[in-house]
């Protein structure tokens, strides 16, 4: 029986870019897939006839240039079109909107408050401070800051020079920003509620936190420090949808030799003397493996896969603790024609980017309390994209296709689980939200699929249908990140490594826990990097 | 100088504010063989700690009563060094208990000084629950121990190249690697924490996780759910009282009493004391403090001033902001520091009924916070402005374990420190606040204590709008600033001012604001004088 080099479980976007460098590197590899299609939650999925819905993740801007560049994506057909501006938009008609042009920024933001219009290029100045210190860890191995050996001390060399290039003011900067919430933050900036409320939404998307809660801040930076074509903090959408990225990688990973097998479900590991030498699937298949990469979150991969007999207590205590909080939805919505906006009258441009609805924080934070009492929010944070206007071949001719991205959605409710009735009763919240800034609105839609945390933990396998694989919050980053001594994408199982979102440096479409998990696997194994 | 404006006289030193803090610095000062006078605006030494209803007029018997009630945090160095207990200082009660008030009249007890009291209270709710405790405390306490030497340091700042401040990173460095390998990484990660998260991995009784909640966020706006309220937490429980890490004890007294002792020391070292001396303006010459401008229109000679005034007082207003770099002006004015805790006091006709005997009631700290999402949801009305209908509140009845504490008539006080309040009712104005305070108090307690509610005699209550006017301190904030982690140690109260110096050469901050922040721990105001006196005796 073939026994792989590295046997990957899981085939979301992290599982295939740690295949694709395995492979590169000459292993022999095999990804293991549990549903009939690639992708995880980057997918591109036909339900409505003629419509390709970005069914979970629906933008793209995290994704690191040293993976586009090293495992050739453009190659394999990925094409990524930066969304040109982006719009936040009031219940009585007023709008702010964010250009590339910063000249057309400052006129939108003067329109509320000159003094913010000042404000906003310090904003943008100090936030790209922080992001240009945060982006080379990324693709970085935490060091642990217990240990004693050369390669950790070197790591917190590393670190502690990165944060030393930022100087005495940076520095206090970022001991604040990692610290404080993105309410104080902003406060510090800004008066218009409308600004505000536009910003702060990056610093809750997918997070079980208020913009007033302390830490929030950081989840802010986590959403800007993406770059496309050199464009700090700009979005970008994947022509064909979110699928194209995993079907890129797929290609480059079976280009080096990869091999990925759908519907096939990995019930458990196979562990023999604290190592593990392979994989059982649903109905009895082994798979044999000198190591296997779990792309699945820490809890599923330990509690699930793993035999609880071959793991430490205090590891185990420490994986039940680790905090997943679904906190998101999502409306893939098909569209008979494109919706009016009458606060997006004067620049009907503007549709071409994301459209949000966060009217101010006090907005944000009363949705987050909802949350918190186990109910979503009763004015949700949208954020909405039309994805054809850049790939008009994702609907039929004429039509079009708009994903909503809904904050904040509980995993489940006060009164009970989720059922298909309550689904339906939070999906009329949010038409009925978007019908406010869009009279008439309802009447366009041909199919609309809803989807709650309940459903992305059972399609897709989030837990509890946190789209970061657990909280981006100080106790659960860097070296914190998913376990504190086990942040290096290995656990006490030998053989065994993690390379989805639960590890360094979490969620989004971003690779670097797939790229990161594969370096180390390639250096345990011997392995120099080849090609 | 003229003659006439030099009527004020010449010092070595002059501290302005008589708070506990003030009256530390100006202590440590003299007896380090300086000149110093002390200068308080009001008629009344002690600051937040003696602020009550004891204004002539509207006094209801509470003649005993203060804002604070209890102490947890004296520095045991200062208690030592000052002498306090030969200036008078002395414990009524060394160590208080803490009960759970719980609806329906159960109790929870955590006792202070027998662990068998505890265990078996808490094995009531829960055996696990009771099983885990002392692990849990003893967990909390090997890591305040790690943090506790830092409260009585200065915090070094962020110049790398400096060896000094090298020096202070290692030690910091060092001290975390003391805990040993399994601890250091959990004080890594549950520092950022928050309070609910951690009591829910450990406990399942609702009291007990809402006890720890409360304590973690008393004194600040945050609920249990907002992370870094372990490190709050952790920062009560670093404090050492009576030789006891994380304890509260009950001064004989009251506060009053530590702060009457203060003032002894203060003046056998030598510092003159000035009451109803309003500073003005701290006079600057080429950047450097060249004396102080009374309201009176007198004027103090000295170069050395320390402030336990407010620091957005001391800087934009004594200074001023021509006299400062324009993004320290701003990080000031964001400092957060509304504060949101106030005040209710109850003079009552009998011992009220908690279910417990006159005796345990005097040692104990009463705290009804029945479950986390109780405090959490006082904190969700508070952040937007409202009151919550139910109120997070800790009670003592201090003259019950101490007669000098007894009101007029020897009548016991009830003593209830109020968390979740919003600094201003949306809408409303401060009187609608205090009565609502007042209202929601007493009915509270009447469902807690039956009774309870035909034995009052008098009420009175104490807003943060009514400690900002009387202390001055904007936001009227126990601790001057919060003390989250984004203001605390070298970022309190904020970059650049957290040595206790400031811009202005001779001007140091002393008070609350600064590093460790407020409580009755003289803490900020020794630092202070230690970093002033080094700088001033290096220059000698």
């Amino acid at each position: 029986m073939k026994r792989y080099d590295a046997i990957v479980v899981g085939a979301g976007h992290n599982g295939l870019t740690a295949a694709a460098y395995l492979a590169r590197a000459g292993l022999s590899v095999m990804v293991l897939e549990r549903r009939d299609r690639i992708g995880g939650a980057a997918v591109s999925e036909e339900r409505h006839a003629g419509f390709l819905y970005s069914s979970c993740s629906y933008v793209c801007s995290l994704l690191r240039a040293e993976i586009m560049r090293d495992l050739e994506l453009s190659k394999h057909g990925l094409r990524i079109i930066p969304y040109e501006n982006s719009a936040t938009i009031a219940r009585n008609g007023d709008s702010i909107a964010f250009f590339h042009d910063p000249a057309k920024t400052r006129r939108s933001i003067a329109r509320h408050s000159r003094r913010d219009a000042d404000a906003y290029a310090e904003f943008n100045r100090d936030i790209y401070r922080q992001c240009r210190m945060i982006r080379p860890l990324l693709l970085e191995t935490p060091p642990d800051p217990t240990s004693v050996r050369l390669k950790d001390l070197k790591g917190l060399r590393k670190l502690q020079k990165a944060f030393a290039q930022l100087g005495e003011d940076g520095l206090a900067q970022a001991m604040q920003f990692w610290t404080m919430s993105c309410g104080d933050f902003l406060d510090r900036y800004f008066e218009s509620d409308l600004l505000k409320g536009s910003l702060a939404g990056n610093s809750i998307i997918g997070t079980a936190l208020g913009p007033y809660s302390p830490g929030s801040a950081y989840v802010l930076l986590h959403h800007v420090m993406g770059d496309l074509d050199g464009h700090v903090g700009a979005w970008g959408f994947a022509v064909g949808g979110m699928g194209a990225i995993s079907q890129a990688l797929a290609a480059a990973a079976q280009e080096h030799g990869a091999e990925i097998r759908t519907a096939a479900e990995v019930e458990q590991l196979i562990v023999r003397n604290g190592r593990v030498e392979g994989v059982a699937l649903v109905g009895g298949e082994e798979v044999l493996g000198t190591r296997v990469v779990s792309n699945l979150d820490v809890k599923r991969t330990y509690l699930k896969l793993a035999p609880r007999k071959e793991l430490p207590t205090d590891f185990l205590e420490a994986v039940e603790s680790f905090k997943i909080r679904g906190s998101s939805g999502k409306l893939n919505i098909a569209l008979d024609r494109l919706p009016e906006f009458p606060a997006l009258r004067d620049e009907p441009l503007l549709k071409r980017g994301g459209i949000l609805i966060s009217e101010s924080m006090e907005y944000l934070e009363r949705g987050y309390d909802d949350w918190k009492n186990g109910q979503w929010s009763r004015e949700p944070f949208l954020d909405i994209t039309v994805p054809t206007h850049y790939d008009p071949t994702m609907a039929p001719p004429g039509k079009h296709y708009m994903s909503v991205f809904v904050q904040y959605v509980p995993p489940t409710l006060a009164d009970g689980p989720w059922t298909p009735e309550k689904r339906d009763a939070f999906g009329k919240t949010v038409l009925d939200t978007i019908e406010l800034y869009s009279p008439g609105f309802r009447d366009l839609i041909l199919d609309c699929w809803v989807r709650t945390p309940w459903d992305l933990e059972n399609e897709v396998g989030l837990t509890e249908g946190n789209i970061f694989h657990g909280e981006l919050t100080l106790d659960q980053l860097l070296f914190n990140r998913p376990i504190p001594g086990y942040a290096q994408y290995r656990g006490p199982l030998g053989g065994l490594y993690m390379c989805g979102s639960s590890t360094h440096p979490g969620g989004g479409v971003m690779g670097a826990p797939g790229a990161n998990a594969a370096r180390e696997l390639l250096h345990d194994a011997g392995v120099r990097r080849a090609a | 100088m003229t003659g006439a404006a030099r009527q004020g006289g010449r010092y070595d030193v002059a501290v302005v504010g008589g708070g506990h803090n003030g009256l530390v610095a100006a202590a440590l000062a003299a007896r380090a063989g300086r000149s110093v006078v002390l200068l308080e605006a009001g008629e009344r030494l002690g600051g937040m700690a003696t602020l009550g209803p004891r204004s002539p007029g509207s006094d209801g018997g509470f003649d005993s009563a203060g804002a604070a009630h209890l102490v947890d945090g004296l520095s045991p160095a200062l208690v030592q060094g000052l002498e306090l207990h030969r200036h008078g200082l002395e414990f009524a009660v060394a160590t208080m208990d803490d009960v759970a008030l719980l609806p329906g009249g159960e109790l929870l007890v955590v006792s202070g000084r027998d662990a068998e009291t505890t265990r078996r209270s808490i094995g009531r709710f829960s055996p696990r629950d009771a099983e885990r405790f002392p692990a849990f405390e003893a967990r909390l306490a090997r890591l305040a121990d790690a943090l506790a030497p830092f409260l009585d340091r200065v915090p070094p700042t962020l110049k790398f190249q400096d060896w000094a401040e090298r020096l202070e990173y290692l030690r910091l460095g060092w001290a975390m690697r003391r805990l040993g390998r399994k601890d250091m990484r959990d004080l890594l990660r549950i520092i950022g924490m928050n309070a609910a998260d951690l009591t829910e991995e450990v406990f399942e009784t609702d009291a007990l996780k809402g006890l720890i909640g409360f304590d973690a966020v008393l004194g600040n706006r945050f609920g249990p759910r907002s992370p870094n309220t372990v490190y709050t937490l952790l920062q009560r429980k670093s404090g050492t009282i009576a030789g006891r890490r994380g304890a509260a004890a009950l001064p004989k007294g009251g506060p009053a009493a530590l702060i009457a002792a203060l003032e002894r020391a203060a003046r056998a070292a030598g510092v003159e004391i000035r009451t109803g001396a309003r500073v003005a303006q701290v006079l600057v010459d080429n950047g450097r403090v060249n004396g102080l401008a009374l309201a009176d229109g007198s004027e103090i000679d000295c170069r050395t001033v320390l402030s336990s005034a407010h620091p957005r007082t001391t800087l934009l207003d004594l200074v001023g902001v021509r006299q400062l770099d324009a993004d320290l002006v701003r990080s000031l004015r964001h400092a957060r520091g509304e504060g949101g805790t106030a005040k209710v006091w109850l003079r009552l006709g009998a011992v009220p009924d908690f279910g417990l005997s006159a005796g345990d009631l005097g040692r104990s700290r009463l705290v009804f916070a029945p479950d986390l999402g109780f405090v959490e949801r006082g904190h969700d009305a508070a952040k937007y402005g409202e009151l919550p209908d139910r109120l997070a509140m800790e009670i003592t009845l201090p003259g019950l374990a101490d007669a000098h504490q007894l009101g007029s008539g020897q009548k016991p006080i009830l003593s209830a420190t109020l968390a979740n309040v919003p600094y201003r009712l949306r809408n409303r104005d401060d009187g609608a606040l205090k009565q609502a305070l007042i209202q929601r108090t007493t009915a509270a307690l009447a469902d807690l204590a039956p009774g309870l509610a035909e034995t009052i005699e008098a009420v009175e209550a104490l807003t943060p709008k009514q400690v900002e006017a009387a202390t001055g301190a904007p936001g009227g904030h126990w601790h001057h600033l919060e003390t989250g982690l984004d203001q605390t140690y070298l970022l309190r109260p904020a970059p650049g001012l957290a040595q206790y110096a400031t811009p202005i050469q001779g001007l140091w901050l002393c008070g609350a604001g600064s590093h460790p922040g407020g409580g009755l721990t003289g803490r900020p105001g020794a630092n202070a004088a230690r970093a002033a006196l080094a700088a001033t005796r290096a220059r000698r």
